[in-house]
C-alpha cells in the first residue's frame, strides 16, 4: 500500500521571524527526494517539522492520515538523522559512537544491527572514539549509518555528504541506491552538492527563503528548463515573453536560463544556441539573483 | 516504545545506581574505615560501625546525584531520545521515573543495610527507620531542585540555569535568616516535634514536590525543540 507523509500549510516562526511558509507537501512511498535550497532557505526546520521533532507553528504534517506529533504509532515510521554535533549543551559530546549507535538501536523499531555494523566497518568507522573527537566527514558518516540501519519507511538525511571525501560521497550514493532497490524505502537527501547527488533523485524539492518553490520530477524539470545563448539580440528576439531567471552577459553575448511551464515552448528560428542546464545551473539560476 | 524505554532507562538507573554505591563504599572507607580500625573496635566491630553509616553516604551520594544528574538528562537526553523519535512525554517520564528508581534503590539498599545490621528492630529501631524516610526525603527534594533546574536549562539554556540557581539562593537566604530569627531552641523544639512522626511526613513532602515539579517539567518541555 502506497503510504504518504503530507505536510498541509506549515509555516515556522522564530522570534517573530516567519522562517517557513506556508509549505504544502506529499512524499510518496518509493522515492528518493534531493531537498535543495540556500544556507537558510529552511531545509533542516522542514525536515524537523517533518519528523515531529520540532512544533509546526501552524499547519499539520500527517502520515497516511496519522498526525506525526507525539504519535509514536506513526513516529515508528520515519527516521531524521540530523548532523551530529561535536558540542552538547554541557559542553563537548563525550558520548562514544557505539552508545549512539546502542541508544538508536533501542529506540527504532526496524533496527538492523547487523547492517550498522557492517556500514560502520565499511566506512572505517571506530565506533569506539567519542563524537566529539570525530572529523566531520565521519560525523556524517555516523548519520550516514543511523539513516541506513533504521530501516524506517520514510527516512531523511540531512547533508548527509557534507564533509565526505569524493570516494566516501561516491560509496554514500551507491549504498543509498542499494537500499532502496532492496526496500523501496523512501529517502529525502538534504545535500548542497548538487550535481553529483541530482543523479539519484526522482523528484526534487526546491526552498527558497522559506517557500516551496517548487516539487517536480527531476527529469521533467530539467527538460522545461533551457539555456540560451548567443548574440545578446538574436537572444532577447528567441527569449522574448518568457521569464528568465538568470542571465550572464559578457561583451555582445548573451546568456540567459528559463523555465518554461508545462506546454510553453521556444520560438524557432534565432541564431541561438539551446541546452538543457544541469539540476545545479537552474538552482542558482532560480534561487541566485534574479534578472529584471 | 514503553518497553524500549524501560530497557533504556532501567540500564541507565543501574549504572547511577552502581557508580552511587561504589562511591558511598569508597567514601565509607576512606573516611570512616581508619578510625574504626585505629579505635580497636575489631573486625565486627568496625563492620557494624560501617554498617551503621553506609546508608548515611549513600545518602550522600544520592544528594551529589540529584544535584547534578537531572540537568545533563533534560539538556543531553532529553533531545537525543526525541530525536530518536520518542515522544516528549515518553522520554520525561524517563528521566523522572529513573531519579524516583535511584532514589527508591538507594533507600532500599539502605533499610537493607541497617535490617542486616540488626539496627530496624525494637524502641530504636524505629527512630532508624525514620531516618530512612528523612534520608529519602531529603534525595527528593535535592532531586527536585535538580529536576526544577534541568527543566530551566533544557526550555532557556545557561540563563535557565543562572535562573534556577538564583532562586535557590534567594530561599536559601530566605531560610537561613528565618532560621537565623526563630533563634537555635525554637529550631530544634520544631525540628524534635516534627520527628515525633518519624519524618514520614518529609518523605510525603518530597514526594509531593516531586510531582509538582515532574509537572512543571511536563509542562515546559511539551514542544520542546531539537536543535543542532
Amino acid at each position: 500500500m502506497m503510504s504518504k507523509l503530507t505536510a498541509k500549510g506549515i509555516s515556522k516562526v522564530y522570534n517573530g521571524k516567519e522562517v517557513l511558509h506556508e509549505v504544502d507537501l506529499e512524499l510518496e512511498s518509493g522515492k528518493i527526494y534531493g531537498l535543495i535550497g540556500r544556507n537558510g532557505a529552511g531545509k533542516t526546520t522542514l525536515l524537523s517539522m517533518l519528523t515531529a521533532q520540532n512544533p509546526v507553528t501552524r499547519g499539520s504534517v500527517t502520515l497516511d492520515g496519522k498526525p506525526m506529533w507525539e504519535n509514536p504509532e506513526a513516529l515508528e515510521g520515519v527516521c531524521f538523522s540530523r548532523e551530529l554535533n561535536p558540542v552538547s549543551p554541557n559542553g563537548a559530546n563525550t558520548m562514544k559512537v557505539k552508545e549512539y549507535l546502542r541508544v538508536a538501536a533501542t529506540f527504532l523499531p526496524h533496527w538492523d544491527r547487523e547492517m550498522a555494523q557492517r556500514l560502520a566497518g565499511e566506512f572505517g568507522l571506530d565506533v569506539g572514539k567519542r563524537i566529539s573527537k570525530l572529523s566531520k566527514g565521519m560525523m556524517s558518516m555516523v548519520t550516514i549509518v543511523v539513516a541506513l540501519a533504521s530501516k524506517a519507511r520514510f527516512t531523511f538525511l540531512d547533508e548527509p555528504a557534507a564533509g565526505l571525501d569524493v570516494v566516501a560521497r561516491e560509496k554514500f550514493y551507491r549504498i543509498l541506491m542499494e537500499e532502496y532497490l532492496d526496500t523501496g524505502r523512501t529517502f529525502v537527501v538534504s545535500t548542497h552538492i548538487i550535481e553529483e547527488a541530482s543523479d539519484i533523485f526522482e523528484e526534487v524539492i526546491i526552498l527558497d527563503k522559506g517557500k516551496l518553490l517548487l516539487k517536480e520530477n527531476t527529469q521533467e524539470l530539467l527538460e522545461r528548463s533551457y539555456h540560451v545563448s548567443g548574440h545578446t539580440e538574436e537572444v532577447e528576439r528567441a527569449v522574448s515573453g518568457k521569464k528568465v531567471y538568470h542571465e550572464e552577459t559578457m561583451g555582445r553575448s548573451r546568456g540567459v536560463t528559463l523555465l518554461l511551464q508545462p506546454g510553453e515552448e521556444l520560438r524557432p528560428g534565432y541564431d541561438v544556441s539551446i541546452q538543457h542546464p544541469s539540476l545545479q545551473k537552474l538552482f542558482v539560476a532560480l534561487c541566485g539573483e534574479e534578472a529584471d | 516504545m514503553w518497553k524500549r524505554s524501560v530497557k533504556f532507562w532501567g540500564g541507565v538507573s543501574l549504572q547511577s545506581l552502581g557508580i552511587c554505591m561504589g562511591l558511598a563504599l569508597v567514601f565509607l572507607v576512606f573516611f570512616a574505615g581508619g578510625s574504626f580500625a585505629a579505635g580497636g573496635l575489631g573486625i565486627r566491630g568496625s563492620v557494624g560501625g560501617l554498617l551503621l553509616l553506609y546508608p548515611y553516604y549513600l545518602t550522600l551520594m544520592g544528594v551529589f546525584y540529584m544535584s547534578l544528574s537531572a540537568l545533563g538528562c533534560f539538556r543531553s537526553y532529553l533531545p537525543l531520545l526525541v530525536s530518536f523519535n520518542v515522544t516528549r512525554k515518553q522520554a520525561i517520564c524517563g528521566i523522572l521515573l529513573h531519579h524516583l528508581a535511584v532514589i527508591l534503590g538507594l533507600v532500599g539498599l539502605g533499610a537493607f543495610v541497617w535490617f542486616l545490621a540488626g539496627l530496624l528492630g525494637g524502641e530504636a529501631g524505629g527512630e532508624m527507620a525514620g531516618l530512612i524516610w528523612l534520608m529519602g526525603g531529603t534525595m527528593l527534594l535535592v532531586g527536585s531542585f535538580g529536576i526544577f533546574l534541568g527543566t530551566l536549562g533544557s526550555r532557556w539554556g545557561k540563563l535557565g540555569q543562572i535562573l534556577g540557581v538564583a532562586m535557590a539562593a534567594v530561599m536559601g537566604g530566605v531560610t537561613g535568616a528565618g532560621v537565623a530569627a526563630a533563634g537555635k531552641e525554637k529550631v530544634w523544639a520544631g525540628f524534635n516535634r516534627l520527628a515525633e512522626g518519624r519524618f514520614l511526613w518529609f518523605m510525603l513532602l518530597g514526594l509531593a514536590v516531586f510531582a509538582l515539579v515532574s509537572a512543571f517539567a511536563f509542562l515546559v518541555n511539551r514542544k520542546m525543540e531539537v536543535r543542532n
